[in-house]
């Protein structure tokens, strides 16, 4: 939309989004074929990757990220997925989410279905004008954790705003 | 008018890729009302005016529900997201009950979503372009009292 309105009030606005980058792989639940296996730790899968062109050091970009996953448990227990964010090859973020199996397992095997959410400030992104590449990676604890979608990672360009 | 980017040192251009045209729908903002059950249920419904084919709509929601249980066992909610009627992306989430007993499990549904509504048109034209909340599940114990917040924006084509 053009911006009409904001021609007014333009000299004063800062702290804007812009540059948004959007890594989709996968938008409904099974429609990531095959499914990715989450390995089991130290070993990692990447889930996305965005690449966002930064041009100013005062910039931040915020991240933004969804998984769909599940467990097919065969036997009671717990497993915990850690989710990564890494701008090129540096951790910058990094959260975990657990699923537990109900206390006795039907047949087939009982699915627990999770959503995780991702949100990060990257206050540094840059030394230089750059474009920067950030990932999203995954492992688990044990075996039987799975995506199959959806899958949603953005990265966007916020301004300096006015004071601070 | 776009403004210049007049803070960035290097390439003082315009800026692309930036939100605008922030719409939302809350029906629920705190824990109120009678429960809505989600064995199948609209949750919320906005609309957004988009105009370039390039356009991506930045979808983002959030859902507190729970399920009650009267024995152990476990509830699979299958939340939807519709662009004018037609499902674009599902996520299922699971909640348990461990204990033999009554109990009231809740959970949080969050997700972001990326739309390319207007993706193939061949000029630039206004176009309200609706989207929809949706929770399904086969069991008839799970149930939502808020929040409910379904929000959308547009975010211009990138300078690349």
């Amino acid at each position: 939309m053009s911006e009409i309105h904001a021609a007014q009030v333009s000299s004063l606005e800062k702290g804007k989004l812009t540059e948004f980058q959007v890594a989709e792989p996968a938008a409904l639940f099974g429609n990531l074929t095959p499914p990715v296996s989450f390995p089991v730790a130290p070993a990692f899968v990447d889930l996305a990757t965005v690449s966002v062109f930064v041009d100013d050091t005062t910039d931040r970009v915020w991240l933004n990220a969804t998984v769909g996953w599940f467990a097919s448990f065969t036997a009671i227990g717990t497993l915990e997925a850690t989710f990564q964010l890494l701008r090129e090859t540096v951790v910058i973020y990094e959260t975990r989410q657990a699923v537990s199996s109900p206390p006795s397992i039907p047949a087939p095997p009982a699915v627990v279905n999770n959503i995780v959410h991702l949100e990060h400030n990257d206050n540094t992104p840059i030394i230089i004008p750059a474009t920067v590449t950030y990932t999203l990676r995954v492992q688990a604890s044990a075996a039987g954790a799975v995506t199959s979608g959806p899958i949603t990672l953005t990265a966007a360009e916020i301004e300096k705003n006015v004071v601070g | 008018m776009p403004q210049k980017d007049v803070g960035a040192s290097h390439f003082p251009l315009i800026e692309p890729g930036r939100l605008s045209e922030f719409r939302f729908n809350e029906p629920f903002s705190a824990p109120v009302g009678t429960p809505i059950n989600l064995f199948s249920a609209t949750l919320a419904t906005t609309f957004i005016l988009v105009d370039d084919p390039g356009d991506r709509v930045w979808v983002n929601a959030a859902v507190r529900w729970f399920a009650n249980f009267t024995a152990v066992g476990t509830v699979t909610v299958t939340f939807t997201l519709l662009r004018d009627g037609v499902p674009i992306l599902a996520i299922n989430q699971t909640v348990f009950n461990p204990v033999a007993g009554a109990a009231t499990v809740s959970n949080v549904f969050r997700l972001q979503y990326v739309d390319l509504p207007l993706s193939g048109l061949a000029i630039p034209t206004l176009t309200p372009v609706v989207y929809t909340l949706q929770a399904s599940t086969i069991s008839t114990t799970a149930f939502t009292t808020g929040p409910v917040t379904l929000s959308v924006a547009e975010i211009e084509p990138n300078r690349l």
